[in-house]
């Protein structure tokens, strides 16, 4: 009975105060704008039909439109609009919840009922996510039925959003309920819990930075250990007595240069792997360091993840081309992972020693680039989901005891 | 906090002290009793730790020690609280409820079971003359309004004893009266009600028993005619003052004291009466007659400390003896407004005391 009313007055609170509607409003344009994304017989059309965009792979409903549609909500709409747009807009709203509650003579008239502290903490705190629940529900569902009439997929993945995003809200909630409790400051809960968020943002970016960097160190040590094994077999070969046939078919190396080769190769190899070392190291000790806080972009991450994992394409294979290719009958501009094809490289030396064409030069940074991109978000991917959430609401229920051992212990 | 139960005390207090951080000690050993069926006025200056204890009481504010019980069970249990209503000084209620949602909350949290609800909001409603408002929001409520709901939300559970911290503020004359009848109602249902109040009169209207509290600490506390008892006195008032009358006075009275000591006070000096001119101040003089009663003239009445009327016949004789005209003759019990003055009064230097709790000493803190 205690419970419900104080979650039914969370929810009056809500729903009178403007910002409430105002990011309602917007919410359910997002989703027009969303929703009148559509197809003809041309490609793709926005604004319900009104303006052509006319690419003929997003044609008649195609597959490629269901993962553009589904791809723009997981990799676009959430990362974007609800963890950073509306949750600034929500932690506006909330801020003032706690500040407001513990003012003079609002709280001394619950305090008095026979309720206790902890729950009227714990209640006062889930009610104030009814801000988020409320409008990530009709902008998740809204999603779902844009996506289910659209295109005629009923995915209810796309519903994760909602468990996703107020996980999301709930890390940064409640460190603004600390702060809130703390110094019964609106203006002080709020710009505390942007700096923690600021903070927040640059731990998790410093992590996927050095994650990049030591992926690609990783894939240039990978390439030199088959560059030096695959001169390793061309000395072997240049020094062994060959058959006439290989005579005709093999390139003739010095094996003096081979061996100089060689030993470059390794000292390369050598410093590259101090760098894969040092990268790995500090990887090592922020991803830790990240153990131990909540994993915002992990989080919201998870959403795309699911999404994704049903669908035909990627947002960024439509996005780079490879959708296009595919539709258009051509053959990946990937063959396989860079690290293989340097393989087949390494077996024609010489031709290292041949200018490589500025076309060339792009093409391998791009592979480069894709494989490091790929083994970043294979490591993500394989990143447990009950660690993420997990370790992340372990750290809101520690930030939630000492909040509530303030409001529980203070003399009002 | 353990103390032996005690059936018809609502409120018994022993010992209780709090000291809030800075070492500031709100309450220095503060014991109260509150019977069963009883007005109980809660009076003192501001920071004499009233609304501290009020809180203490409603398991707001943590007190560093305390002794006693609460309806018979440990100060600080929470589910004791559901016979208890309580209105907080400056109240604040969310301004996007109307009267019965507020009044629907603040039951619900008091346990109210919701079949008794809504028949017993549109009672209270009524009760407090607000059945008007009731669907209106608070937002849009005048702060006498937001009194009344405040009256009617503390009795929403049908308490046992509510304590009123400044019920009657920003209320006007009507609703005062209004709340006062519900209080005496209360007592009559045989409910007991603490008040807390500035408002001395009203104090005095409805309390059966009061506590003066100064500095954290009980100066005086009993019923009011215990309380005023020594404070008794016939007061006699003579016709307006004139340059003659202080020393007509002054020789109907010396007669009665005794010879060697002047009785009251030094006589006025004869080349400046004080009451030559309009307006201006007659020093108060202060003496003991001769039966040993204390007394005291400032020009137009002289107040002799007694309630024993046998003295009075020889004054009124001697005071007509010297043509002293005299108004009228009655006896007066000093009121609320008079021991609240007294017993907040420095017995040093006879001013109030300093306004607010006191400073823990380093020594006192150990």
């Amino acid at each position: 009975m205690q419970t419900i009313a104080l979650l039914t007055d969370s929810f009056r609170m809500m729903v009178a105060r403007r910002m409430f509607w105002v990011t309602l409003g917007i919410n359910v344009l997002v989703v027009l704008v969303y929703g009148s994304i559509g197809t003809n017989d041309e490609g793709l059309t926005m604004l319900f039909g009104l303006f052509d965009i006319g690419i003929p792979m997003f044609a008649n409903d195609s597959p490629v439109y269901d993962s553009l549609m589904q791809g723009i909500f997981s990799g676009m709409l959430v990362p974007v609009w609800l963890a950073w747009i509306a949750t600034i807009l929500a932690l506006i709203s909330t801020t003032s919840v706690f500040p407001d509650f513990q003012e003079e003579g609002a709280i001394d008239v619950v305090l008095s009922k026979p309720i206790s502290r902890w729950k009227i903490f714990f209640v006062k705190y889930l009610g104030s996510l009814v801000f988020v629940l409320l409008q990530v529900a009709i902008f998740c569902i809204g999603v779902f039925l844009v996506v289910g009439m659209r295109v005629g997929d009923w995915n209810w993945t796309i519903l994760a959003g909602i468990p996703i995003v107020l996980l999301f809200y709930s890390y940064l909630y409640s460190f603004n309920t600390l702060i809130g409790v703390f110094t019964r400051s609106s203006i002080a809960a709020l710009l505390f819990t942007i700096l923690f968020w600021f903070m927040l943002f640059l731990v998790n970016s410093a992590e996927n930075t050095l994650n990049v960097f030591r992926s690609q160190s990783e894939i240039s040590v990978q390439q030199f250990d088959q560059r030096i094994a695959a001169a390793e077999t061309r000395l072997e070969r240049t020094e062994r007595p060959q058959s006439l046939l290989e005579l005709g078919t093999t390139s003739f190396n010095d094996p003096e240069s081979l061996r100089r080769r060689i030993d470059s190769l390794q000292e390369q190899r050598a410093s590259e792997q101090k760098t894969y070392e040092a990268f790995s190291r500090w990887h090592g000790a922020i991803r830790t360091s990240l153990a131990v806080l909540p994993k915002t972009r992990e989080t919201i991450g998870l959403l795309d993840r699911w999404v994704r994992s049903d669908l035909p394409y990627t947002l960024t294979e439509i996005f780079e081309g490879d959708a296009q290719r595919e539709f258009d009958g051509v053959a990946p501009s990937t063959p396989g992972p860079v690290t293989s094809q340097i393989e087949e490289d390494a077996l024609d030396l010489d031709e290292t020693e041949e200018p490589i064409s500025r076309m060339e030069q792009l093409e391998s940074n791009d592979q480069l680039h894709r494989e490091v991109t790929d083994r970043v978000q294979e490591d993500y991917d394989n990143r447990s989901p009950w660690f993420v959430i997990g370790t992340s609401l372990g750290f809101e229920a520690v930030i939630l005891l000492i909040g509530g051992w303030i409001f529980v212990r203070r003399d009002y | 906090m353990t103390t032996a139960p005690t059936p018809d005390l609502a409120i018994n207090l022993a010992n209780v002290e709090k000291t809030y951080k800075g070492k500031v000690r709100a309450l220095r050993g503060v014991s109260m009793r509150v019977h069963r069926g009883e007005i109980f006025g809660l009076l003192g200056p501001n920071g004499a730790g009233k609304s501290t204890l009020v809180k203490i009481l409603m398991t707001i504010v943590r007190p560093t020690k305390c002794e006693g019980a609460l309806l018979g069970a440990p100060i600080g249990q929470k589910d004791t609280l559901a016979r208890v209503g309580y209105l907080p000084e400056h109240l604040r209620f969310p301004g996007y409820l109307t009267g019965e949602q507020t009044l629907d909350y603040m039951a619900a949290l008091a346990k109210v079971p919701s079949k008794v609800r809504k028949k017993r909001a549109e009672e209270m409603l009524e009760l407090v003359g607000m059945t008007a408002w009731r669907k209106k929001k608070i937002g849009s409520y005048s702060k006498g309004m937001k009194q009344r709901l405040g009256i009617a939300q503390s009795l929403m559970n049908d308490p046992d004893i509510v304590l009123l911290d400044e019920p009657t503020d920003g209320v006007d004359p009507v609703g005062r009266r209004d709340i006062r009848n519900v209080m005496v109602e209360m007592k009559e249902r045989g409910k007991s009600v603490l008040i807390n109040s500035h408002l001395l009169g009203e104090v005095e209207m409805v309390c059966d028993r009061v506590s003066i509290l100064v500095q954290g600490q009980v100066a005086a506390q009993g019923t009011l005619d215990e309380l005023t008892d020594g404070g008794r006195r016939y007061e006699i008032e003579i016709e307006p003052a004139t340059e003659q009358t202080p020393q007509k006075l002054f020789e109907g009275v010396a007669a009665l004291t005794q010879a060697e000591r002047p009785p009251i006070a030094p006589p006025p000096p004869s080349n400046a009466p004080p009451t030559k001119r309009p307006g201006a101040v007659i020093p108060v003089w202060r003496g003991e007659l001769t039966t040993g009663e204390a007394a005291e003239f400032d020009g137009r009445t002289l107040r002799i400390n007694t309630m024993d009327a046998k003295p009075i016949q020889s004054i009124i004789d001697a005071l007509r003896q010297r043509g002293v005209v005299i108004r009228s003759l009655r006896p007066v019990r000093p009121s609320l407004e008079d021991l609240f003055i007294e017993a907040v009064a420095d017995p040093e230097t006879g001013k109030a005391r300093a306004v607010g709790a006191s400073q823990s000493s380093k020594k006192e803190a150990k």
